[in-house]
């Protein structure tokens, strides 16, 4: 079962979808969040602080999700944190990409709470 | 003794000097005049192509003006789209959270009625407002929704505007043919993937059930 008090890093360019991720996560009973508008900036709070889960988006100006992924998987303090992509990059080839990056799961948007929820639970399940 | 006489050979100078001033215009952007002398021969060739190829640049000026109006203009649409969106989306964001948090407090007051003895009229008074305000969001929220019909009407000119642009593209490679070569390689390799693009109706990103279905085979 996931932490509730984990702190979960949301990274989106987006500040409204940063907002709704936000709200569903507070409707699921995780108040401990954090927000980063690209890969970058979520790099850097990464190393600072202790997260428990990052949730991201794939396109974004200056680091992308697929690129922070890669950067998460390959710094040896980073390495273990679960990252779950959530992005409207639909395609088979995008989530072959993701997984042979290391992505923990992979959410289509628009999605629903309970799809959140879903993943979520199912990260933590095998983690 | 010579097959040319003067007077045809001062005609013929007039011819190229001619020939030579309308090429000097063509490649200063100039395509509006065309070579007016009888040339015959290889010159007189020379000429005639030199004309077709007036014909043809001065299609050019037209569509690329229209074009490069065009497309910032859509740039612009599509920037106010996004402010629009946005805005509306952070008011109903606003008003949804204020929702929710009405929401825990009305559990919570209910969870008290249910609780005490009595039936207090000031807590019930204190949910009615709750309620009422609750009501006074949500139809606030129906109202901010019509930011889809504005963006949606924007679209369509936006989508106007491209397929006119896409006419005029396409005007061009018919009138310049497609056995021009640029750098890139042929032109067709260059266009066909954009006009395909242009013509796409239909996305073919996949849905999460499908999704689901990739990562379930990769053990997920």
């Amino acid at each position: 079962m996931p932490d509730l008090k984990m702190k979960i890093l949301v990274v989106d360019d987006f500040s409204t979808m940063r907002r709704i991720v936000r709200n569903i996560l507070k409707q699921l009973g995780y108040s401990n969040i954090e927000e980063a508008e690209d890969g970058d900036v979520a790099l850097t709070r990464l190393k600072l602080d202790r997260y428990g889960l990052v949730i991201s988006d794939w396109n974004m100006p200056n680091m992308t999700g697929i690129e922070l992924l890669k950067n998460i998987r390959s710094d040896s303090a980073l390495k273990d944190i679960p990252v779950l992509m959530v992005t409207a990059e639909a395609k088979q080839e995008n989530v072959i990409v993701a997984i042979q990056s290391g992505v923990n799961n992979y959410i289509v948007k628009p999605f629903t709470a309970e799809v959140l929820k879903e993943k979520i639970d199912k990260i933590f399940d095998k983690v | 003794m010579s097959g040319i006489n003067k007077e045809d050979g001062n005609k013929e100078s007039d011819a190229v000097r001619e020939l030579l001033d309308v090429t000097r215009e063509m490649a200063n952007g100039n395509y509006s005049r065309a070579i007016e002398s009888d040339l015959y021969g290889e010159l007189g060739e020379l000429a005639r192509y030199i004309n077709m190829t007036f014909k043809k640049l001065q299609t050019l000026e037209p569509n690329i003006k229209l074009s490069s109006e065009k497309i910032p203009l859509a740039a612009s649409q599509l920037s106010d789209i996004t402010r629009a969106t946005e805005e509306a989306t952070n008011r109903i964001m606003e008003l949804t959270e204020k929702v929710l948090d009405n929401h825990d407090l009305i559990s919570s007051g209910i969870e008290r009625v249910k609780c005490s003895n009595r039936l207090d009229k000031s807590n019930i008074g204190e949910l009615d407002k709750l309620v009422s305000n609750n009501k006074e969001s949500l139809i606030e929220i129906i109202t901010c929704l019509s930011f889809q019909d504005l963006t949606g009407q924007k679209i369509n000119k936006i989508m106007e505007m491209m397929r006119e642009v896409e006419s005029r593209i396409l005007e061009l490679i018919v009138t310049f043919g497609l056995k021009a070569n640029s750098e890139k390689g042929n032109m067709d390799e260059v266009t066909s993937p954009i006009l395909n693009e242009l013509k796409k109706p239909v996305s073919d990103d996949l849905k999460q059930d499908l999704v689901d279905d990739m990562l379930k085979k990769f053990g997920f």
